[in-house]
């Protein structure tokens, strides 16, 4: 919520952390959801904090605690704007590579919780592996590059600056938030048998076998019944080892017990009855259970490791991390009630200074001081980056992630021209799964497809180009694990999810979009039907794209409406170059003869390949009236086919008299043979039964060529066309189709429309695209 | 002169869904009505015979319902009832050739081939009339998405050499946009405006109802009469609007819409309504109004007329193509167009003015519209 003429300041969690059961319910995770969860009311007041979870979408989702944490939720390592901050909540745990680009941008600020260097202290327990040595010092060394630093504790502040290199002013504290569900406030203390506490679990140097020495070998500790409670999880072979230590050093088993699984409401209570709590840890980055312990009235007697010295620095309570005697001492000297109550006088109320709100208090001070710049673009996808053109004068690097020739698909020839014109304007580098050889027009390099261009941090911009076949399919995961911006071919992306991703993700996805759940029948009836499917399968792309492009200004309303997204249109680029030898009058009487067509017929053409969608029976029934009307009329469709398809509507054609009249192209058109249709027709009819903005790339030809088409008005409306693409309702009559052609076959396919088309080629020219791409991506 | 050979009416549609209202009404009223000098046999297209077969005659009785137990028997009663008659009796094939009236439209593809079939042989021996060629002129209108399974029919309409219509511009739209051939034409065979059954109405000045009768398809123009009335109650004006027919399934924003007018105290929606309930709702009536600007025909008006009820009407409805007296035309149902005639019409010297001429309008009845239908099938 924003506060009133406060400037909102996004805030980029890396919150990894928070996925992984590892580290989520344990310290770590207690720790940054107490701090996010005071970033509200600690914030300046002139400032409203946006925090945006970026997540792994490999790993487990953030569960509903987590979720609330955030106003929203993207992928990690998406485009983030100049002007915000990331925050890393956990730099060493997981691998820094996602956020490396963000962290060398100059106009973003970064900050890091610090929470120890315990494995550069105990390399042999904590760095065994060369792979967890490569990664633990890998994270150390981008570690460096973050803005700020706020550690749990001084000393691991102090370690920080040693060990790095840091700088002082960019180093703050904020401690560790003791949870309220620990701390005991009202009742008496459960009255129980003496016992001394220790806070344990299976870490070497947690060193219980210390107390547990001393425990056994203190017959005063014996004759007076005190036990030793050992809370955490140890393995059933280090819990047996210890006892058997216990028992060799003299002590009585009964009198040493092992707790774990206890809630902090039983946790607190052994805190309260406890005659002392014994940490003896050797390495500590921040020790909770020192604070723990004083927050429920229980004086500690603590190694004198750093971390805990800082906590409670008075030494007579303190013991070096090997000396038993002083720790079996120390124990017994709290058998006298009033030594306990002496220690808690001396020791004090420091627990206070880490209670849950003075730690948020004091990080989000840290987080939020005055060298910070909080102002913040508001408009999705624009960067407040300096243009690569202004501050270096050179072109921008782009990485392209697409299919190109040879691989069959319109989106991969539109990929190549238009990143053609685009190298005009900046470098290019194109990563692809295309095998064979590529002619290559427009790119520095062409690399494999990989993760690389979205984590490198080398480019000022990634643009992943999308559409709905398999082609796709890596790039679309991509997008999704480290966003960046995307090139959205289609707008209906069904049968991408439904045969690449599988029912299970396709249900989930159209539940969430439709805000119900849908059920595999539902989506069975919208794949026979796209007509009555509601949602149109992007949310998940939207998500992790910034920008997003269309191609359709349907389209961009249709996001709009349905998703509340703001997308850039991008008018859908005319490529194909006309072959001079059918230009003009002659060409087109040229290639007339090259297709034998007679003078006398009339070509309709249907382009582009032949599937259901382009409603194939109704361009027969259309030529069927025509015939019956007495035209001459040839139907041919120009395009790839598979062959049942076209078995099928020579049925349907000679059914409804029109098997002589109706063609079908075998197999893939040649580029002059297309040309040649284009030149050769006396008009094209394109017809969609559905709607959703999509637009055809053999529509585009046909206009470029100059040709009169007959479209549906959906089609005709989202392809922006001239006025020589005549408009028939969106409910398909072939009567109407046929009425519209009869016009135009009595007008004749003029060159009357000339100056409509080149005003259309001139919007739609693919340097016009390569433009209002490099704006749309903030390269003005 | 003919001999007696039989007329077989082709009720196809009829047959499988029985009910009272739209064409399969007027499949009913041929039957009815029907007093040609050659006898009149209903058939049906059964596919698995590929062929047209005779009803029985205890078949007729159902589809004419001459007695309050047809009359008061449901859909479903009747259609379960007729699906036994039509296993108990095979029926005989109609011959090849005889003559066939065809008073339904149908989409079916085997049945439209099978008329293809007789047509190559002795097209002189069909009889077809149409209704109208929305579906393939006016998609959007009746959520047509994909017309190639109704374009069957199409081609029948070509083919067929004994067309008639059920109102002038079917017969244009037929000659001159599905044939293109402005020299072909047809028999227009205007239907009853009797169906009604309401007693004949007089003017009262007491009468301050507007009734707008037609089921809710979304081309009907309701919404705009609603709103045309909601400005007049805005005014204080005193004047009641009353909606009869149902709500299309589809017309969720519609049925919306008049849903917030429910309480109003000069609104009433009726969804249903017996012909009795709707005799009582127009005897209350100043005026009805029918607002559709696309229809085959528009029974509505012309029943209001017959009635003696004068109707506010959108010009282009067929049914008053060539009526003058009665009515206050509407050139493009606007709200504010239908406002301005309602208040033309509240002017009670304008009112009786208009109820006098409706009272003079000579109307087909649906026994001429049967004689009519059996004079064209007889020469």
């Amino acid at each position: 919520m924003s506060r009133d003429n406060s400037v909102v300041h996004r805030i980029y969690v890396d919150a990894r952390c928070l996925q992984d059961p590892r580290f989520r319910d344990r310290g770590i995770g207690q720790h940054v959801s107490n701090l996010l969860a005071g970033a509200n009311e600690f914030a300046p007041p002139e400032i409203t904090p946006h925090l945006i979870g970026c997540v792994d979408r490999s790993m487990a989702p953030l569960d509903g605690r987590a979720r609330a944490l955030f106003a929203e939720e993207l992928p990690l390592a998406g485009s983030i704007a100049g002007g915000s901050t990331i925050l890393q909540l956990s730099p060493m745990t997981h691998s820094p590579h996602p956020l490396r680009a963000a962290l060398e941008n100059p106009a973003v600020r970064s900050v890091a919780i610090v929470y120890d260097f315990i494995p550069l202290d105990f390399p042999a327990d904590y760095l065994r592996h060369p792979a967890a040595r490569r990664e633990y010092l890998s994270n150390l060394a981008v570690l460096h590059d973050y803005d700020k630093y706020i550690s749990i504790s001084e000393f691991t502040s102090y370690e920080l600056q040693t060990n790095l290199g840091v700088m002082s002013r960019d180093c703050h504290v904020s401690g560790v938030a003791v949870r309220e569900s620990v701390i005991r406030f009202s009742g008496s203390a459960p009255t129980e048998h003496k016992f001394c506490l220790v806070i344990g679990g299976g870490d070497k140097r947690k060193n219980v076998e210390l107390p547990i020495v001393a425990h056994a070998k203190s017959s005063l500790l014996r004759s007076f019944n005190v036990s030793l409670k050992i809370v955490g999880h140890y393995s059933e072979a280090d819990r047996n080892a210890l006892i058997a230590l216990h028992r060799r050093e003299g002590g009585t088993p009964r009198l040493l017990q092992f707790i774990e699984g206890i809630s902090d409401g039983d946790l607190a209570s052994l805190y309260q009855g406890a005659l002392v709590t014994v940490c003896p840890s050797r390495a500590e980055g921040f020790s909770i259970p020192v604070v723990e312990a004083n927050a429920n009235g229980c004086p500690v007697i603590i190694s004198n490791c750093p971390a805990q010295v800082e906590l409670m620095p008075l030494p007579e309570y303190q013991f070096d991390p090997d000396d038993v005697s002083r720790v079996g001492t120390l124990m017994e000297s709290f058998l006298d009630q009033a030594a306990g109550t002496l220690a808690m006088k001396k020791q004090g109320n420091f627990w206070t200074r880490f209670q849950p709100t003075a730690v948020q208090q004091r990080f989000w001070s840290a987080f939020f001081e005055n060298d910070f710049d909080h102002s913040v673009p508001e408009k999705a996808g624009q960067s407040t980056a300096a243009s690569p053109y202004i501050v270096t004068n050179r072109k921008p690097r782009m990485a392209i992630a697409s299919p190109v020739p040879p691989d069959r698909s319109g989106v991969a020839d539109y990929t190549m021209a238009t990143m053609t014109a685009m190298a005009r304007y900046a470098e290019l580098d194109l990563f692809t799964e295309t095998q064979g050889r590529i002619v290559n027009r427009a790119f520095e390099t062409i690399q494999p497809l990989s993760a690389d261009p979205y984590v490198r941090g080398n480019y000022d911009a990634v643009v992943s180009v999308l559409g709905n076949s398999h082609l796709h399919l890596q790039t679309f995961n991509l997008l999704l694990n480290y966003g960046g911006a995307a090139i959205m071919h289609d707008a209906r992306m069904l049968h991408f999810y439904y045969s690449l991703l599988g029912p299970d993700r396709t249900k989930a996805v159209a539940s969430r979009e439709a805000e119900r759940r849908v059920s595999m029948d539902e989506i069975n009836g919208w794949i026979e039907n796209q007509k009555t499917m509601p949602v149109l399968f992007l949310s998940e792309i939207l998500e992790a794209a910034k920008p997003a492009f269309v191609h359709s200004p349907t389209t961009r309303d249709l996001i709009d409406k349905l998703y509340g997204r703001e997308t850039i249109h991008l008018p859908f680029a005319a490529y194909r170059a006309r072959l001079p030898e059918f230009e003009g009058a002659h060409g087109r009487e040229a290639a007339r003869a090259l297709l034998g067509i007679s003078q006398d017929e009339r070509l309709l053409v249907c382009l582009g390949d032949l599937v259901p969608d382009k409603a194939p029976e109704e361009c027969m029934w259309t030529a069927s009236m025509l015939r019956e009307w007495g035209v001459p009329i040839r139907l041919e469709f120009v395009g790839n086919s598979q062959p049942e398809m076209v078995a099928y509507l020579r049925s349907i054609a000679e059914l409804i008299g029109v098997g002589h009249d109706v063609r079908f192209t075998e197999g893939v058109v040649d580029e002059r043979k297309y040309q040649a249709y284009l030149a050769a027709a006396d008009a094209a009819i394109q017809l969609r039964n559905y709607e959703f903005g999509g637009l055809s790339g053999a529509m585009l030809d046909g206009i470029a060529a100059g040709l009169p088409t007959i479209a549906n008005v959906h089609l005709a409306e989202a392809m922006e066309s001239p006025s020589y693409v005549a408009r028939i309702p969106d409910g398909l009559s072939p009567v109407l189709a046929a009425e519209k052609l009869l016009e135009i076959f009595e007008t004749g396919r003029e060159d009357a429309h000339e100056g409509e088309r080149l005003a259309f080629l001139e919007a739609h020219s693919v340097d016009a695209y390569a433009k209002r791409l490099l704006n749309g991506l903030g390269f003005a | 002169m003919k001999t007696e050979t039989p007329v077989f009416c082709d009720v196809t549609e009829l047959v499988g869904n029985p009910v009272r209202t739209g064409i399969q009404r007027v499949a009913r009223e041929v039957i009815r009505n029907w007093d040609g000098s050659r006898p009149l046999r209903l058939c049906r297209f059964d596919a698995n015979r590929d062929g047209l077969v005779e009803l029985p005659k205890a078949a007729t009785y159902y589809l004419t319902e001459p007695d309050e137990e047809a009359r008061s028997a449901s859909t479903t009663e009747i259609r379960e009832r007729l699906a036994e008659l039509l296993t108990s009796h095979g029926g005989k094939a109609v011959p090849l050739l005889a003559t066939i009236l065809i008073p339904e439209v149908f989409f079916d593809e085997l049945r439209c081939r099978h008329y293809f079939w007789r047509l190559s042989h002795h097209p002189e021996n069909i009889y077809a009339l149409f209704f109208d060629f929305i579906p393939w002129l006016y998609p959007d209108l009746i959520g047509v998405q994909r017309s190639h399974p109704l374009m069957w029919y199409v081609r029948f309409a070509q083919h067929v050499q004994n067309a008639a219509f059920i109102s002038q511009a079917t017969e244009r739209d037929w000659a001159g946009r599905i044939l293109r051939n402005e020299d072909r034409s047809g028999k227009v065979l205007p239907l009853g405006a009797d169906g009604l059954r309401a007693p004949r109405q007089s003017f009262k000045k007491s009468k301050r109802a507007f009734v707008a009768v037609g089921s809710i398809d979304g081309r009907k123009n309701q919404l705009a009469i609603v709103k045309a009335f909601e400005k007049l109650w805005a005014e204080g004006m005193s004047v009641d609007l009353t909606l009869v027919g149902s709500v299309f399934e589809a017309e969720k924003s519609v049925r919306a819409e008049i849903n917030r007018y429910a309480d109003h105290p000069h609104f009433k929606h009726v969804e249903r309504a017996t012909d009795d309930e709707l005799g009582e709702i127009l005897s209350s009536a100043r005026a009805t109004i029918y607002a559709s600007t696309i229809e085959g025909y528009g029974l509505p008006p012309v029943e209001s007329l017959y009635a003696g009820i004068p109707c506010i009407v959108s010009k282009r409805v067929p049914s008053v193509a060539n009526l003058s007296g009665g009515l206050h035309f509407l050139d493009e149902a606007t709200p504010e167009e239908i406002e301005a005639q309602v208040r033309a019409l509240m002017v009670d010297s304008e009112a009786e003015k208009v109820w006098k001429e409706a009272a003079k309008v000579k109307l087909p009845t649906w026994k001429s519209f049967g004689s009519a239908t059996a004079e064209w099938v007889d020469t």
